[in-house]
């Protein structure tokens, strides 16, 4: 991947995420794939476990200004369209809809400690899910295995 | 038009130094020796025996993109932790989380419900993340004994 002479700290680490071993494992295996790149943000379809009458892959318009100091936050994408998944279009089932949720900040980011709104909302969830908060340790693989995770679980239902 | 022979190969090779893959690329020619220091072994993934050293990587089964376990312990002793009891077990260094979480989880672990499994997950004890299934047991292993404790935990649900 070419980097641009004058990248900042931020995007020079997520364009060596993009590089890594994890990343490209992933990628590898048809978990993501990273569908474009224009600094600040990367558009990434994360793959779902097959379901009736419901998409391979879910878009992710994933925002990773100050990374990794600050978790990226992700607003569900329509590939195609290039514009917000509408509340129909989004995963069901019991942990992929709360997380894929509508209904609060406009739909615009994911309701999980591990997206910056999420967590910044929610000052309680860094110490209430460990497993799952972000913090500068984290990586862009951790983050899309969370969502990958989801949208391949047992209760997934599908969109 | 032929296809040039391919020179050299991309692996991923997992090691005791964290849980994620190296993408590395090696002479598709080379010998298994060429991938370890002194001391380590090579396994492919989920695989019980070690790789001879003086093989070359096509007769051992490595191919492009492959993904190899690089480490010094024969095998890791795994102790899984759930609701105070624990199982222990014993895996090759190449084994993947995903295989244990179902030993963890199955008939010779805690027998969970069909309906619980997918609930659960497995986090290394004292770490911050569940485990990715593709980690390798091996990777989980710290300064010079290749024990782990591992946690049987449910899946959170987010609220507030």
């Amino acid at each position: 991947m070419t980097i641009a002479l004058t990248a900042s700290p931020d995007e020079l680490a997520v364009r060596a995420a993009l590089d890594s071993g994890a990343f490209q494992s992933g990628v590898r295996q048809g978990r993501w794939r990273l569908v474009e790149f224009d600094w600040p943000v990367g558009v990434f379809a994360v793959s779902a476990a097959p379901r009736v009458d419901s998409p391979a892959e879910f878009g992710l318009r994933i925002d990773l200004s100050g990374y990794p100091q600050q978790a990226p936050t992700a607003e569900p994408w329509s590939i195609d369209r290039s514009e917000r998944l509408t509340a129909s279009e989004r995963p069901k089932g019991e942990r992929a809809a709360h997380v894929f949720r509508s209904d609060w900040e406009h739909g615009g980011a994911l309701y999980a400690p591990w997206d910056r709104v999420g967590l910044t909302s929610h000052s309680e969830w860094a110490g209430r899910h460990p497993n799952y908060a972000w913090h500068p340790g984290r990586d862009l693989a951790f983050f899309l295995r969370c969502v990958y995770d989801l949208l391949n679980d047992d209760d997934y239902l599908g969109a | 038009m032929p296809q040039a022979p391919e020179h050299t190969i991309e692996l991923y090779v997992h090691s005791e130094n964290g849980y994620g893959p190296d993408l590395v690329e090696v002479p598709s020619d080379g010998r298994v020796a060429d991938l370890v220091s002194e001391g380590e072994s090579l396994w492919l993934e989920d695989m019980v025996e070690a790789l001879p050293a003086d093989s070359l990587l096509p007769e051992a089964g490595i191919t492009r993109r492959s993904h190899v376990y690089r480490g010094r312990c024969p095998t890791v002793k795994v102790q899984v932790r759930h609701a105070g009891i624990e199982s222990l077990g014993e895996f090759s260094p190449a084994t993947r989380v995903v295989q244990v979480f179902r030993w963890a989880t199955g008939p010779e672990g805690f027998k969970l419900p069909g309906a619980q499994i997918p609930k659960h997950g497995l986090a290394l004890s004292g770490g911050d993340e569940l485990l990715d299934p593709g980690t390798h047991v091996g990777s989980l292993v710290s300064g010079t004994r290749c024990v782990v404790t591992i946690d049987l935990v449910p899946k959170d649900r987010f609220a507030g």
